[in-house]
């Protein structure tokens, strides 16, 4: 009797030790960092450490966005009890790490990762040769994180980006995931970047585009990319949106958009609503390879300025026409831009070397965006070919009496 | 202590397939992956994982045919008539310590991974002793109890293998997996290398629960076998395959463990906080606890037949802490990974060229067991 006694009272006792756990932590007491702005620390002269403590290349101001998952209910109506959905926290340091365990000391939620959304850089880092790398290590290695974080760069502070409060989403960074996500909507954005993607340029050495945030007062404006050079990932120059447009029909990543094309004296509208891209490379001098861009496109007209029969075959052909030399004109800005005052090849055509004539790129490699500068003596030739499937649901709507 | 007992302590061919599928996935297929992509160009690996799997059906059959000239024999008995007593005894200790450090090795591995990416905070020591524990209560039943588990366990585990394969479908990138045939010899042997490791494990199955084997039917074994060795190739080829069409064969040859990262990817759609890698570390951790329970139950299944008067209880409490002390001997992961090296090479004597010598032998001098 005893013993069955002394079984059970042991037995409770293991279920006490069950219910141990080290990594319980509460949701309420977990900090949701949903976005990370990284700017370039200021004054370093007023640093306040010890004269033996390790010094990185550079200091980093960061600021961490954490969602307060209260103020982000569903019920609840625009700041319904008065509580915000989100808070910012900025640090310097000269790791990442160490800025997240700095913000632990002054934060009653220390910094948890996992739904780490949205990371953005300032230009005035990732001018500097190979921070961009120095910056993402981070972001990259440590288990809490996902390749899937989207990446942005933008002109001046970053923080600022955090900042923007737009009425319609309850965190800036959502906000900014929802802008960025757009790229469906219009060709003159890049569509997203993640880290895992710029991880895999990293290794390859291969040039590579982040998109742009540009910070207004209730807004933020997603447009034209930064472009970066593979070999040293720093910086190499911008591309405004009508050239983010032309790298867009270049790579084949164009979800969808609108090209004008001037029709008459007057414009037209071509909705694009499909896309298929190949390269061809002439590989007989190997020296000056000659690269063709083959760009199809399928689409709709869904506005034309000028009236004209649009149910005519020649009309048809005539507006394609005009459309092929708007799109080829735009792409042929883009690449200027690229060969002459960047010299990096983000069009993806050192990818489609080294996947299709792999023992010419293991030959070239090095001499195509540095040494020789063999992507900026290649010609590169685009042609477009787009196709009007349907010009909307009615012929003309006015007739031109003359 | 009483324990319930399972009235049907025999197993047909069908639970020892599954048992060979269970065995073989383990720690294995998280770092293939990333070994593959490092030795080939391309997406060309693929062609080690065939060789590889062909190589190691070729060994099914092997032990296949070395267990049914001995039905209902275990496997000490099998190399005690083909080798005779001493040999015998040496050839099943070895295994008994190679079972027994493998179970530690996959302790220890499973434990580091779930602190890497679950429990931040809780000691190593902790949660491998939880896991032992359960291991230890896993194995105090009868061994078809065992494989029968395994057949429970291994329809989630695939379906939670191929929905994670099946829901990165939208980050694929097909011409990630170009060029093609690009690899040197040297290349598509080390990939080979690679693949025969993480295969091992089969033979030790199909030899240690022969005598649990209700009636050899070679053809309907050898027809089960085949297909265990399939479904793992296509497993091995499409982990292979979406890790370099997801994360290009640079990204997959730095990544770790490229199918967690895989599961990590996955964001199931609406939900703010739902994440899938939760499921897919779940059936994870239940393949290695079958490959780790089969290892510890082979292991005393051997020094049973070595040392008759045990008890299967007694040496499970003689040997969790001894494995325990063992898995937590590395101090460092590369030192575990050294280990993983010296396991792997002894497991290619032990577990392919010891039941191939024995086949020869049996073959050569004409010995076979008693029929019933």
């Amino acid at each position: 009797m005893l013993n069955k006694f002394c079984l059970s009272l042991l037995s409770l006792l293991f279920t006490l030790l069950a219910a141990g756990c080290w990594d319980r932590v509460e949701i309420e007491d977990r900090g949701f960092v949903v976005g990370v702005a990284i700017d370039k620390a200021k004054d370093e002269e007023n640093v306040a450490e010890s004269k033996g403590r390790p010094k990185g290349k550079r200091r980093y101001l960061v600021t961490y966005q954490i969602a307060i998952p209260g103020g982000l209910g569903a019920g609840a109506a625009e700041g319904g009890d008065g509580t915000k959905a989100f808070f910012n926290l900025t640090s310097e340091g000269y790791a990442m790490m160490e800025i997240n365990r700095i913000l632990s000391s002054r934060s009653s939620r220390p910094p948890y990762m996992e739904h780490l959304k949205l990371i953005i850089i300032s230009d005035e880092i990732v001018k500097e040769t190979r921070a961009f790398q120095d910056i993402l290590d981070f972001y990259i290695r440590d288990p809490e994180m996902r390749r899937g974080t989207y990446l942005a760069v933008t002109k001046g502070k970053a923080k600022d980006v955090l900042e923007v409060e737009n009425p319609s989403e309850k965190l800036p960074v959502l906000y900014l995931i929802s802008v960025m996500d757009n790229n469906e909507e219009t060709g003159r954005m890049h569509e997203p970047v993640l880290i895992g993607d710029i991880h895999e340029h990293l290794l390859s050495g291969t040039g590579f585009v982040v998109p742009r945030l540009i910070p207004q007062k209730y807004e933020v404006k997603s447009a034209g990319v930064a472009a970066f050079r593979g070999h040293d990932n720093r910086l190499a120059g911008w591309l405004d949106e009508e050239e983010t447009e032309g790298l867009n029909f270049l790579t084949g990543k164009i979800k969808g958009g609108i090209t004008i094309a001037k029709l008459g004296d007057n414009l037209l509208l071509y909705d694009i609503k499909n896309i298929r891209q190949k390269i061809k490379v002439d590989t007989t001098d190997k020296q000056k390879l000659k690269v063709t861009f083959d760009i199809k496109l399928e689409g709709m007209l869904h506005e034309t300025l000028e009236t004209e029969d649009v149910l005519m075959r020649s009309t048809l052909d005539k507006i394609q026409k005009l459309i092929d030399e708007e799109i080829e004109r735009i792409c042929n800005n883009t690449i200027e831009k690229l060969q002459k005052h960047y010299k990096i090849d983000v069009l993806g055509i050192a990818e489609y070397l080294a996947a299709d004539h792999p023992h010419l790129w293991e030959n070239i490699k090095k001499d195509w965006n540095e040494g020789k500068h063999l992507f900026s003596k290649a010609t590169i030739e685009v042609k477009s070919n787009a196709l009007i499937r349907n010009a909307g649901i009615v012929n003309q709507t006015e007739k031109q009496f003359d | 202590m009483k324990s319930f007992e399972y009235g049907d302590p025999e197993i047909g061919h069908k639970e020892l397939a599954y048992s060979i599928l269970s065995m073989i996935l383990g720690i294995g297929i998280l770092a293939l992956p990333r070994m593959l992509a490092g030795g080939t160009k391309g997406s060309d690996g693929w062609i080690s994982i065939l060789l590889g799997g062909l190589i190691s059906l070729a060994f099914v059959l092997v032990s296949m045919r070395l267990a049914s000239r001995f039905p209902r024999k275990s496997y000490y008995l099998m190399a005690h008539s083909i080798v005779g007593k001493k040999a015998a005894m040496i050839i099943i200790f070895l295994l008994a310590v190679y079972n027994l450090s493998f179970c530690a090795y996959e302790t220890r591995a499973v434990s580091v991974i779930a602190r890497t990416y679950l429990f931040d905070k809780t000691p190593l020591e902790v949660i491998v002793l939880t896991f032992l524990l359960v291991l230890v209560y896993g194995v105090s039943g009868s061994s078809a109890d065992l494989l029968r588990l395994n057949m429970m366990f291994m329809p989630v585990v695939f379906t939670i293998a191929v929905l994670v394969v099946v829901m990165n479908y939208g980050f694929f990138e097909l011409k990630n997996l170009k060029p093609f045939f690009t690899t040197n010899v040297k290349g598509y042997l080390t990939g080979t290398k690679y693949t025969v490791f993480s295969y091992l494990g089969y033979s030790l199955v199909i030899l240690f629960y022969n005598p649990l084997v209700r009636q050899h039917k070679p053809k309907q074994a050898l027809k089960l076998y085949t297909w265990s060795m399939i479904l793992i190739l296509i497993l091995y080829q499409a982990f292979f395959l979406a890790s370099l069409a997801v994360f290009t064969r640079d990204g997959t040859a730095q990544i770790i463990h490229p199918p967690i990262e895989l599961a990590k990817q996955i964001e199931v759609p609406g939900h703010f906080f739902e994440r899938f890698e939760s499921l897919f570390f779940t059936i994870w951790v239940m393949t290695v606890f079958n490959t780790a329970a089969m290892s510890l139950d082979m292991g005393i299944l051997a020094l049973r037949s070595l040392f008759k008067k045990t008890k299967r209880l007694q040496l499970v409490f003689i040997l969790s802490p001894i494995i325990f002390t063992a898995s937590m001997a590395p101090p460092r992961q590369i030192t575990y990974f050294k280990a993983e090296q010296i396991l792997a090479y002894t497991g290619i004597f032990l577990c392919m060229v010891i039941p191939l010598a024995l086949l020869m032998i049996a073959k050569a001098r004409g010995i076979k067991g008693d029929a019933q």
